[in-house]
């Protein structure tokens, strides 16, 4: 595990808020006895919190390394026992029993972020038992035009001359990214109050669509659009990651940049056409801006512009094209069939090293290669 | 009113592209599909979109040296392959 993963843990867990917030929801949804799919599992956190509301048990499934992690702290805390734990993406995996409540936090910045609506939309269809419930249960997505000098710098500097470089280039790219950010309320200012956009159950995985008019209250360059969730865990929980709340948890909101600042005054308007798309994990966003003169601005973005740089990424999209073939896809290859239940990783490191010649830096680099293959192909019950 | 110097075809609102190392990525949004056209059907498709139709195709026999039939036949062939997927549309004006 990295440093970085282990990090990213220490605050999902060192957030009293959202901990607060998700220990009330489990207690206000799961009844005694229930099974509780812990999606996203992490280190278990929410599961705990799923026995400790009254769970017989807990599924907790998650595609990384942590889960490895999450058995021993669950040995530790008395729960070993009520916890199956499964490395795996549940898009990827079936479940012993079907589960009676579902809870997940992979809610990102703005919910489509970080996958809980396919998950959960997939969960629906085979992992949960009918009427189950789901923890989150819905969400709002919100925006407002805000001044925000941090997020403008961000995509400006790339059309600055860094040591006299010009990578103006970079700067479409720039303006068509999500940036994150945890901004303190000080550092940004909204040009109007924040409008809903959309509203709808944490199983929806189809485009979210949404629009607003923002009529300008405050004189400001208008940078962009910050945007936030409000998530309603259960009937009488919600949480939000709204910079300005004085409840919100420790979570980035995502900032959507217009193509170039523009100065508003009151009495101009700002149109926002957001669309978002979960299975595509990509947002684009149409702003017009009506200047109370008459002028107008319009600007077209999508985070599909800055997905990929160069051609060998798009095969990274399911397109038409046959996808090429190359020397890494062979010898990928040959580790898979390597594997066959007999030979150990070793073997297969010392029958590839005759084949590969210096195409590794050193041993130790084929190895780690071999490793990562064999990882791809072993994922299951732990 | 028709104009001669529009260009003959637009690649539809639903529809998101990007050049990327002079191949073309097209996205439609109504199917979440992916597309790719190679480096002479993303230039095709660019010129068709920016110029008149006739402009377009004597430039592309002009820039690949092709026998005007040929080229006529392969622009077509692409032209109806995207019509047919959504992909483009006809301005006012197209043949």
């Amino acid at each position: 595990m990295s440093r970085g993963e282990l990090q990213e843990h220490r605050i999902y867990l060192a957030d009293d808020r959202k901990l607060a917030a998700y220990r009330a929801a489990l207690a206000e949804v799961v009844k005694p006895g229930e099974v509780v799919l812990d999606l996203g599992s992490g280190t278990g956190l929410l599961g705990y919190l799923a026995c400790e509301a009254g769970a017989k048990s807990v599924i907790a499934v998650d595609g990384g390394d942590i889960i490895a992690a999450a058995r021993e702290i669950a040995a530790a805390n008395g729960y070993a026992d009520r916890i199956i734990h499964i490395q795996a993406l549940s898009t990827e995996t079936a479940l012993p029993t079907p589960a009676d409540v579902a809870v997940c936090d992979q809610i990102g910045g703005l919910v489509y972020d970080a996958g809980i609506l396919a998950f959960y939309a997939d969960a629906r269809k085979r992992l949960l038992a009918p009427g189950a419930r789901l923890i989150p249960a819905a969400f709002e997505i919100m925006l407002a035009p805000v001044t925000f000098e941090a997020g403008r710098k961000a995509v400006d500097f790339w059309s600055s001359r860094p040591g006299s470089i010009d990578v103006s280039p970079i700067h479409p790219l720039a303006a068509n990214t999500e940036w994150h950010y945890n901004p303190a309320p000080e550092d940004i200012e909204k040009l109007a109050g924040g409008k809903v956009l959309a509203s709808f159950a944490s199983d929806h995985d189809d485009p979210i669509k949404g629009s607003a008019t923002f009529e300008v209250e405050v004189p400001g360059s208008f940078d962009g659009f910050l945007g936030w969730f409000v998530s309603r865990l259960s009937p009488s929980v919600t949480l939000t990651n709204d910079p300005w709340s004085p409840d919100r948890l420790e979570r980035w909101s995502n900032f959507y940049a217009l193509d170039k600042a523009t100065p508003l005054s009151p009495g101009d308007c700002v149109r926002l056409d957001l669309d978002v798309r979960p299975r595509l994990s990509l947002v684009s966003w149409s702003t017009t801006v009506l200047h109370s003169d008459g002028r107008t601005h319009r600007s077209r973005q999508s985070t599909f512009n800055s997905s990929f740089l160069s051609a060998s990424a798009v095969n990274g999209f399911v397109t038409d094209q046959p996808v090429g073939t190359s020397e890494r896809s062979e010898l990928i290859r040959q580790v898979l069939d390597m594997i066959d239940g007999r030979r150990t990783q070793r073997d297969i490191v010392s029958l590839l090293s005759d084949r590969v010649g210096t195409d590794f830096a050193s041993p130790t680099h084929l190895e780690n290669f071999v490793r990562r293959v064999v990882k791809l192909n072993s994922r299951d019950l732990m | 009113m028709t104009s001669t110097k529009a260009p003959a075809f637009a690649i539809p609102p639903h529809v998101l592209y990007r050049q990327v190392d002079g191949q073309m990525v097209l996205l439609d949004l109504d199917s979440e599909r992916y597309f790719g056209l190679n480096e002479v059907g993303a230039d095709m498709i660019t010129r068709l979109t920016d110029q008149p139709y006739a402009a377009a195709l004597a430039s592309l026999t002009s820039d690949y040296e092709v026998d005007p039939n040929v080229l006529h036949r392969d622009v077509t062939e692409l032209v109806e392959a995207l019509l047919d997927a959504g992909l483009l549309e006809r301005a006012e004006g197209s043949p």
